[in-house]
């Protein structure tokens, strides 16, 4: 008994230091599981440790965790209320009970306890924004950063090109702020409800609910706007400030008088001095409205052709008015522009600003609920509304690569969590997917500047590998311990550059067929035409080092394919072609595709020595002086080096190495729809 | 029957988080991870059924109640405790704590009286370990001890004083 006592204190000190073992856990388990009175002896151990921490520890040291707790609380009173409408409670005597509560020593009330009358504290933080956007608090000038809290009188400074996206704590009210814009967080307390002051520049905001005493408030140098929940924009000029109002009704006032009126959905309002607040019907509203309510109800092919022309008109009374769009607008307009889809326009369409927010399904939905639609009518307006994300996604790469720039330097390890946080549904997979080929463009300028003219591996790192690396975590194809160095993509249709140039229309997916690899200076990829499946992502990255005359580390280069072919559970490759032969030990390509089988395998592999070609398949080229070895491929995924073979399959990441010299390879995302699993838009 | 208000709640936090928190603690061991679960379990008091029903002597029970639950919960999903062995434990702490309740103050009379009896050093380790909550690294450190001497030391004391907490408790009761 004694011996279990003390293997139970040791234990038990471990276990208060967070040092104890899976094993000593189970020992710990057993030991006080078997023993009723090593059990009682060891709760008594944990209670003095927990006694001592209070007698000991001096009394400021606690931390008062009521405003945490009743932040949290407050977040949920409304629904927490709902449910407790017809409860009562007798508090009188809580003085009372609380002196029955102790377990250790009885009733204890913490120093620093807070008076009940504290406010309630109104937070906002940083949502999304652009990677430079400056917060000023006092003295400091910060970089806002995703999830950052605001603090009253930090003011937020835009620049060109630049965003950022609040949110508010506990509810749905976002505010973003445009380019050039500058705002002010007022004092937030809660007897004023939230409050903001815009500077200059424009703003869109789709504000939930407020108190009727505590509406939000947003202050211009020329205008005030009382909002208890709408979606609206200003824009604040030198002289005047305009409010435009989508949904519900806003109080608007000039700073200089005390009358307000009224702008309801579909107008807008002036404030200038020297004339008079008039709310006007904004130009075009009717037809955005009309197009929303047939947009909403659309069910057949036909009844999306007829809705052509009212988008169109839609359209360019939009434009006619030289304004942005704000995020319901837009959702609507790239549903009707889904429908009418002509690539020109959505040319026109690049100063167009769309929010990347879950806030457009969520607010989508709602609105359609609130209507009283069928569940038909809504997924047909959840249905047009994805398409219509689809669209916009497209369109605006840019801010989705704002919202995914701080994802860089992330591990993948905490990127499912951000991208719960960013993204919504499987969009990430279609902007991926379609926002590719205007990645060709600066990977074209970054192309010139290093490696000599060969893909700039840090550009993909920064701009694109975030999306793989999504993609691969949310399919959880991938280790998570996975580094991405390089990547390919390839849709059913071919994406290609050749020398400085690039035609991303041509690229859309889905289009066109494999193009001829006439260009090897630049980045190539082919589709496989012939094998049925509609799009595979491929290749793997090569690193060598002090092989045969190689002179030192390659960062990585990569190949391409040429046609081949799936027959079956296996892929056979009609015809390859090896690119870039000029340095010996060099070229070295490697397709994986996943399996009909859903199993990755790898299609070939091949060495170049010289210009000569070799299929490792079938080959056993000649490798470094030193250490005469083989490479080869069989079964689809297993690869054997000498007398060593991998499965690769599940295994991302492979080293070849002898002696002073090594071949590192490693895997990428690789994700195939097999044809027809997907209809072609 | 009046539902509860804010400001009737937040006095009851301020009146009962010590007590909570000591109890969390008792079964986790550390410091910020008890805090955190202290806010959990008055977060789910909000909305709970004593409230509603108003059962004001079931609150106490209530609270330990879920604040156990809180604990098993945040133990299962983290796997960084051995759950079941906290469970075993937390039966037990409630079990000392029905037992305390008949004599309200002996386990803190109790311990205050054991603590008298240790000596300089072992209230040193002691004062440095829970006062001002330095690692036993630290300790080591200063005392030009290793780790492993600390902990032993550290685990001696506490068995100790439990083992001279249970007795006066026992002629206590």
């Amino acid at each position: 008994m004694s011996g279990n006592t003390n293997r139970t204190d040791d234990l038990l000190s471990k276990y208060l230091d967070g040092l104890l073992s899976d094993r000593e856990a189970q020992e710990l388990t057993d030991l006080v599981g078997d023993d009723p009175e090593t059990a009682r002896d060891a709760a008594l151990s944990l209670c003095v440790h927990a006694s001592l921490v209070q007698e000991l520890r001096p009394a400021e040291s606690f931390r008062d965790l009521t405003p945490s707790i009743m932040e949290r609380v407050r977040a949920r009173a409304p629904r927490a209320a709902a449910r407790r409408r017809t409860a009562s409670f007798r508090w009188g005597v809580w003085a009372a009970v609380a002196a029955c509560l102790a377990i250790v020593v009885g009733s204890v009330v913490y120093n620093t306890h807070q008076p009940a009358t504290q406010p309630e504290k109104i937070v906002a933080y940083v949502e999304a924004t652009s990677p430079k956007v400056v917060v000023t608090r006092g003295d400091r000038s910060i970089v806002a950063v995703l999830k950052m809290t605001l603090e009253p009188g930090d003011t937020i400074v835009t620049g060109s090109g630049e965003r950022i996206v609040l949110a508010y704590q506990g509810e749905t009210t976002r505010v973003e702020l445009k380019e050039d814009a500058r705002l002010t967080l007022l004092t937030g307390a809660p007897v004023e409800g939230k409050s903001l002051r815009l500077e200059s520049g424009d703003l869109t905001a789709s504000v939930a609910t407020q108190s009727p005493e505590r509406p939000m408030i947003f202050h211009t140098p020329h205008a005030r706007a009382l909002v208890r929940g709408t979606v609206l924009s200003i824009s604040v000029k030198n002289t005047s400030t305009r409010l435009d109002v989508t949904e519900g009704r806003v109080e608007f006032a000039k700073t200089s008088g005390r009358a307000s009126i009224d702008v309801t959905a579909g107008h807008y309002a002036v404030a200038k001095d020297g004339t008079d607040l008039v709310a006007r019907p904004v130009p075009g509203a009717d037809l955005l409205q009309q197009l929303v309510q047939r947009a909403s109800t659309t069910r057949t092919v036909a009844d999306m052709k007829a809705l052509k022309d009212l988008s169109r008109a839609a359209y360019e009374a939009e434009l006619a008015r030289g304004e942005k769009c704000d995020l319901v607008r837009l959702v609507y307009l790239g549903v009707a522009r889904a429908i009418a889809r002509n690539p020109k326009e959505d040319r026109q369409t690049e100063d167009l600003r769309f929010i990347l927010d879950r806030a457009v399904g969520e607010d989508t939905q709602a609105d359609s609920t609130a209507a009283g639609l069928s569940t038909k009518d809504r997924k047909i307006i959840r249905d047009n509304c994805r398409r219509a994300r689809k669209l916009a996604e497209e369109l605006y790469y840019d801010e989705w690569a704002a919202l995914l720039a701080p994802l860089q330097d992330k591990t993948i390890r905490r990127l499912p969590s951000l991208t719960e946080a960013l993204l919504f549904e499987d969009g990430y997979v279609t902007f991926y997917e379609r926002g590719l080929p205007r990645v060709a463009e600066p990977l074209l300028e970054g192309m010139k500047s290093r490696f000599g003219g060969f893909p700039a591996t840090d550009y993909l790192a920064r701009s694109v590998l975030p999306l793989v690396r999504i993609a691969a975590a949310r399919n959880r194809r991938l280790e998570e311990t996975i580094q991405f160095d390089s990547l390919q993509f390839l849709s059913g249709g071919a994406w290609e550059v050749r020398g400085d140039t690039i035609d991303s229309e041509k690229q859309h997916p889905f289009r066109s067929l494999v193009k001829k690899q006439e260009d090897t200076k630049g980045i190539y990829v082919a589709a496989l035409p012939h094998i049925p499946f509609r799009r595979a992502v491929l290749t793997g990255q090569v690193r060598l080092r002090g092989l045969g005359d190689n002179p030192g580390m390659f960062p990585w280069r990569w190949g391409m394919t040429g046609q081949g072919a799936l027959r079956g559970q296996g892929i056979t490759l009609e015809r390859a072609k090896a690119l870039e032969t000029d340095r010996r030990w060099t070229w070295f390509f490697i397709l994986f595709v996943h399996r009909e089988d859903g199993r990755w395998g790898m299609v070939r592999w091949e060495w170049l020595e010289g210009d000569q070609p070799h299929d490792l398949t079938t080959s056993k080229p000649s490798l470094p002086p030193r250490e005469r070895s083989s490479l080869g491929a069989k079964n689809g995924g297993l690869v054997s080096y000498g007398d060593k073979s991998w499965d690769m399959t599940g295994h991302p990441r492979i080293i070849l190495a002898a002696e002073d010299a090594s071949v590192e390879w490693r895997a990428l995302g690789l994700h195939i729809v097999e044809e027809g699993t997907e209809k072609e838009k | 029957m009046k539902s509860i208000e804010l400001a009737e709640f937040e006095e009851l936090v301020g009146s009962h988080q010590k007590m909570v928190y000591l109890y969390v603690l008792a079964l986790v061991g550390e410091h910020f991870l008890a805090e955190d679960l202290t806010q959990e379990t008055f977060v789910r008091a909000y909305a709970s059924d004593p409230f509603r029903r108003g059962e004001i002597e079931h609150i106490p029970a209530w609270l330990r109640t879920t604040a156990r639950h809180v604990v098993y919960q945040e133990l299962r999903r983290n796997r960084r405790h051995p759950i079941t062995f906290i469970e075993t434990i937390g039966i037990e702490i409630d079990r000392l704590r029905m037992t305390a309740r008949e004599s309200n103050d002996i386990l803190r009379d109790a311990l205050r009286k054991c603590s008298q009896r240790l000596t300089g050093k072992a209230r040193s380790v002691l004062e440095m370990r829970y006062g001002e909550g330095i690692s036993a690294i630290e300790i080591g450190k200063k005392t030009g001890k290793t780790q492993t001497n600390i902990n032993a030391i550290l685990s001696r004391i506490r068995s100790g004083l439990r083992d001279c907490i249970k007795m006066e408790m026992e002629q206590g009761t």
